[in-house]
């Protein structure tokens, strides 16, 4: 029963992870998505925010937080990393496959011993690379080009006020 | 089996190697002015969309048909425009003064991992699939029998303790059956066992018990195969071992699972060999015996598969046949059983020459070892050699030693006394499990935890001893096998039948036997219980 309960957990990990925001263009879409990329911010404090990137100053990242209808910014000093995902792989990350495997036994009688785990590792790692896919971190994108993966790109224009700006599902 | 294996193997490196690694590229750029725009977008393999980011905020973005007029001054094409929210405020034919364009960017065709991701699943639901069919097809490779007990939680049938009664396919055929658990420290009030039901049968138990021999420092308890247990101070190991392939001591001197076993003859499934030991003690052994830990192949679970499928359409009219008096329990004991036979023990008397038969061992069963011993009839000092006999193909051997016996004991006997059946608690089912004529039942799938309170910490030996029987559920598959002629040959001429079904055996056993065991891995599972 403890691996059952592991496997629930992992599943309900990379369920939590599917849910990848609307507002992130599928991979085949890059070209036409008018968003920013959705970010992760690692603060300092400890406190870590996530929510689409509207725009990066010499100073500020700005972004409008999921579940929040406000632009919000924090500052570039008091942050420790962040994870950016741009795009969401076309056909999803397969995380559908995994709870297949708790149906083996019933086919695969002793054998089921190897196949659960090979099914689990294998699906597991296939989600995990769908969902790592098309993501950059603090370690692979430096803070000076984040600004390119923003709604605005150029910086929030002038004449906008941030409190202006509606999160991608209100709009 | 063995390619899927390879395959499924690959593919977790594959992808734990992609998991585990940021994919970062560049494949997005952006340029202030349309010269720069046009010369490097031309060298890109396919005209990308291009992107306008307006001063006001807005966006527009063109399909690859955009252009810019000769003076470079206007970009134009069929696309959108989007304000600074993202609502859309134009569709068609646009054309955008360069002064308004604040950055331009396009994006190339991002490259995933998908196409390999989707390869990998593939090639592991085709190798599920396949194994499957495979399992429906021939279910005696895939599905085991009996009722497997563990004393620790839920771990695979691999790392089962016990199996019980394996021989008694039918209500007539119940028995009271004694596995070995090994010697434990007991230090909680409660040991708690857990009862598994990994096959298509149903189980009905109508006692379980676990019988307990406390033991001293340096002291074990072994049983003999009519159910006396002895005490032992000493144990020998193997000096020596030779089998027809050759020296083999690696492989049974040591209770460490990895175990001697040799393919059956392809001619005849009756026939023999010899393992040849040899042991050197130090003092004099006024009562030894041999132990053995060992258990069986899949070959005894062939022919009780076999039988059924024999029966075909009439398997239950001839079970119930059996049930009402008909003999053929007894047919089956004095017959095949008899042909194949026990691992039976020799010691080498030096005095007359002669191999002296001490005693043999036989229980069914290919998921659980057991652990028994043979007394010797006479003492042992020094040197000795004592010869294994036994069937070729249906034995697996764990560890043999030499045990030096201290006197008979009496274990004490822990009841159960408290059940719960699939995390829930059943007192019904502890009812069940009291003496007398009710069964505990137990369905595919269900997951037993059995109690016995223990009455002062220590150490013990510990053997678990259960009654009862089980049935094995027909498969639509075995119908077809449907052979009268074959099931009495079975019945009647055991020795003939093994002789003829030896070639059908051989095919079976090079799948069995891989697919059985190539699943011996070091992991735990999760079972039937949690559908």
């Amino acid at each position: 029963m403890k691996t059952n309960k592991g496997v629930f957990l992992i599943l309900g990990f990379l369920l939590a992870g599917c849910s990848t925001p609307q507002y992130i263009p599928k991979a085949s879409e890059i070209g036409t998505g008018t968003y920013g990329a959705r970010i992760r911010l690692f603060q300092s404090s400890g406190r870590v925010v996530s929510g689409e990137l509207i725009a990066v100053d010499s100073s500020k990242i700005w972004f409008i937080a999921d579940q929040s209808d406000r632009c919000d910014s924090v500052s570039m000093n008091h942050l420790d990393g962040f994870v950016l995902r741009y795009a969401k792989p076309d056909n999803g990350t397969y995380g559908w496959a995994i709870p297949l495997g708790l149906f083996l036994p019933v086919f695969h009688g002793l054998v089921a011993s190897i196949s659960i785990p090979v099914h689990a590792l294998v699906t597991i790692s296939v989600s995990a690379s769908g969902e790592r896919e098309f993501r950059f971190t603090d370690e692979t994108l430096s803070f000076s080009k984040l600004h390119e993966y923003a709604r605005f790109p150029q910086g929030i224009p002038k004449g906008i006020k941030p409190s202006f700006l509606l999160p991608a599902e209100k709009r | 089996m063995k390619s899927w294996f390879v395959r499924g193997s690959f593919s977790i490196l594959l992808f734990w190697a992609a998991a585990c690694g940021e994919t970062g590229y560049q494949f997005r750029s952006f340029y202030k002015d349309t010269s720069s725009l046009l010369y490097q977008s031309a060298s890109m393999k396919n005209k990308p969309f291009l992107k306008a980011h307006l001063i006001s905020g807005d966006v527009i973005i063109l399909t690859d048909t955009w252009q810019v007029d000769s003076l470079g001054s206007t970009v134009s094409g069929t696309g959108q425009r989007f304000d600074f929210n993202r609502r859309t405020r134009f569709s068609g034919a646009i054309s955008v003064p360069v002064d308004s364009v604040v950055l331009f960017e396009t994006n190339e065709k991002l490259i995933g991992s998908e196409k390999s991701r989707l390869t990998a699943l593939t090639v592991l639901f085709t190798a599920e699939a396949g194994l499957g069919i495979f399992c429906l097809v021939n279910p005696k490779a895939c599905f085991g029998s009996c009722p497997t007990f563990y004393l620790k939680d839920a771990g695979s049938v691999h790392f089962s303790d016990a199996e019980g009664f394996s021989n008694a396919i039918a209500p007539s055929l119940e028995y009271g059956d004694t596995d070995a658990l090994r010697n434990h420290v007991l230090t909680d009030s409660v040991l708690t066992l857990t009862m598994k039901n990994e096959a298509l049968e149903t189980h009905c138990l109508n006692s379980v018990q676990i019988l307990a021999v406390p033991l001293k420092q340096g002291e074990r308890a072994y049983q003999t195969s009519d159910d006396r247990y002895f005490l032992s101070d000493r144990q020998v190991p193997l000096s020596a071992a030779t089998g027809p392939e050759g020296d083999i001591s690696a492989l049974i001197s040591r209770d460490d699972l990895t175990e001697r076993f040799s393919p059956a003859d392809s001619s005849d499934l009756n026939s023999r060999e010899e393992l040849i030991l040899e042991f050197t003690s130090t003092g004099r052994m006024e009562q030894a015996a041999v132990h053995i830990s060992f258990r069986q192949t899949l070959m005894t679970t062939f022919f009780i598969y076999s039988a059924i499928g024999y029966m075909g359409d009439e398997y239950g009219d001839l079970m119930a046949r059996m049930e009402r008096g008909e003999n053929l329990a007894g047919q089956l004991d004095n017959g095949i059983k008899k042909e194949l036979g026990n691992i039976d023990v020799y010691s080498w008397q030096e005095k007359t020459g002669n191999w002296q038969l001490e005693g043999g061992l036989y229980e069914t069963g290919p998921i659980a070892f057991n652990r028994q011993i043979v007394p010797l009839k006479n003492p042992v000092d020094g040197k000795s050699r004592i010869k294994l006999v036994l069937n070729k193909g249906l034995w697996r051997v764990n560890e043999v030693s030499l045990v030096s016996l201290k006197g008979e004991v009496f274990p004490e006997e822990l009841q159960v006394n408290r059940v719960q059946k699939n995390g829930i608690e059943s007192p019904s089912s502890l009812q069940d499990l009291t003496p007398d004529k009710k069964y505990l039942v137990s369905m595919p799938g269900d997951s037993w935890k059995l109690s016995f309170p223990v009455k002062k910490p220590g150490e013990f030996e510990l053997f678990l001893r259960t009654q009862g029987y089980y049935l094995e559920w027909m498969r639509e598959t075995w119908m077809r096998e449907k052979n009268m002629g074959r099931l009495w040959q079975l019945v009647f001429n055991p020795d003939g039948y093994l002789e003829d079904v030896a070639e059908e055996y051989k095919e079976y056993e090079k799948t069995m036997e891989a697919t059985f065991w190539n699943s011996r891995i070091s992991t735990r599972t999760v079972t039937y219980e949690n559908k």
